[in-house]
């Protein structure tokens, strides 16, 4: 799967928990940090791993809720893990 | 300073315990030692309104206990008078009241005609005590519409929040740092440009003088100071219920997914409600707050293994708020509004268990 589409993917994903967001999510460039320019806190980041496992078939094993810093960060993670 | 049972000399400080107290005076000669009040006798009871600067003789003063000679260090003798303006000083004031035993006593008083300070060894001593008494006191506030940020202390938060990319994380972080000081103001007395902050390569603040932890969400900030770890989480039930109106299919996944195999032996997802959900995570986020800060893997997290409590305030009954740490059992409860904080009675609060 190509980088361009995992990121879509994401955004689809992060969306679909906080629309309220939805300017700042469909804008939003692989360096933005999740916490501190998105907004999300770890209820949502928790959200975000349950809903990438099952889009993306993959399973976060021994990751903390808070190891990652960037949406880039998350989307290298999933890249890694689809091989 | 040190104390010595040597012959006193004209503008000495001079010390005599009395019982578990030590009583302090200005000495002139044998007829004339100046101190505020008379030695703490027991069988002379008298209200602080009552006590004056007096001048007695040394028998007097000293109540038949051995009297000894302040010694200054080198710092010290720097920063003293001259024997003639500590004793001028001391005369000038013969008469004069407004003690305290905490804040204006007789130590305060020769330090303050030798020195020109005002300063007390046994008020630092029991001011340091109380500040390290067994403490746990938790304040919410929900976030006002309305928030004008303002240079923070220490530079480095400051910085820190004025780079926040996402203003409403900015206002969370803003508010709940102002949270903090008025919660130390509050329990400490200190003000908050004295304390030393520090932060991890984590990101996590802490102060040598005290500990806390902090939480916010998108519509309340939630502070805990104590003397021990103590760990702090809030959410609002609200806000997630939105979610969960939408998609509840995903709530007992969320379950699932942050209960340790142990705690999945008694607790079945499948009917879980959304408290439960908010009670276990609150609950985790906060112990991983007070004991670890550095990788949050609610699942490897026991409760069982850590003393936590789970509430919500009356008036604010949305917040759900987890607090985890070892002085737990001193919980008290502020809530602020408006600038003023008000203590939460225990039948205010209820408890989620």
């Amino acid at each position: 799967m190509e980088r361009e589409e995992i990121i879509e993917r994401l955004k689809e994903i992060l969306l679909s928990e906080d629309d309220r967001k939805a300017d700042l999510i469909e804008n939003c460039t692989e360096d933005m940090s999740l916490a501190e320019d998105l907004g999300f806190n770890s209820v949502a980041l928790l959200y975000m791993v349950i809903d990438i496992e099952e889009s993306f078939g993959i399973r976060f094993e021994n990751v903390g809720i808070n190891d990652f810093e960037t949406l880039g960060e998350v989307v290298d993670y999933i890249e890694e893990q689809l091989g | 300073m040190k104390w010595s049972p040597e012959e006193l000399f004209f503008g000495d400080i001079a010390r005599v315990k009395i019982g578990s107290v030590y009583h302090y005076g200005i000495f002139c000669s044998e007829q004339e030692v100046i101190a505020f009040g008379y030695p703490p006798l027991r069988i002379r009871e008298i209200k602080d309104s009552e006590v004056r600067v007096v001048s007695t003789d040394i028998e007097t003063f000293s109540a038949g206990n051995f009297v000894e000679r302040a010694i200054l260090d080198s710092a010290e003798k720097k920063r003293a008078k001259t024997p003639e303006e500590i004793v001028s000083a001391a005369r000038a004031r013969l008469g004069e009241g407004g003690y305290s035993l905490l804040h204006n006593n007789c130590e305060h008083f020769v330090n303050e005609c030798v020195f020109g300070v005002r300063r007390s060894s046994q008020e630092d001593e029991a001011r340091a005590r109380w500040n390290k008494r067994p403490l746990f006191a938790v304040f919410v506030m929900k976030l006002p519409e309305d928030l004008e940020i303002e240079k923070l202390y220490p530079r480095e938060r400051s910085r820190e929040i004025f780079l926040s990319g996402n203003k409403e994380v900015k206002k969370q972080r803003y508010a709940v740092w102002k949270l903090l000081e008025r919660a130390v103001s509050r329990c400490f007395g200190y003000s908050f440009t004295d304390l030393h902050f520090h932060k991890s390569r984590e990101g996590k603040w802490s102060a040598d003088e005290f500990q806390f932890s902090l939480s916010h969400t998108e519509t309340a900030v939630a502070v805990v100071v104590s003397n021990a770890p103590c760990g702090i989480d809030v959410e609002d039930s609200e806000r997630r219920g939105e979610y969960y109106g939408k998609h509840p299919e995903k709530l007992p996944k969320l379950i699932s997914r942050i209960l340790s195999e142990k705690e999945k032996e008694t607790i079945v997802p499948e009917s879980a409600s959304l408290l439960d959900f908010l009670r276990i995570w609150t609950k985790k986020e906060s112990v991983f707050k007070a004991y670890d800060g550095k990788k949050f893997i609610p699942d490897g997290i026991e409760l069982s293994d850590y003393r936590t409590k789970t509430f919500r305030v009356l008036e604010l009954p949305e917040l759900i708020l987890s607090v985890s740490g070892d002085q737990i059992d001193q919980l008290m409860v502020y809530t602020e509004e408006n600038g003023s904080l008000k203590k939460i009675p225990a039948e205010e609060m209820e408890e989620i268990l």
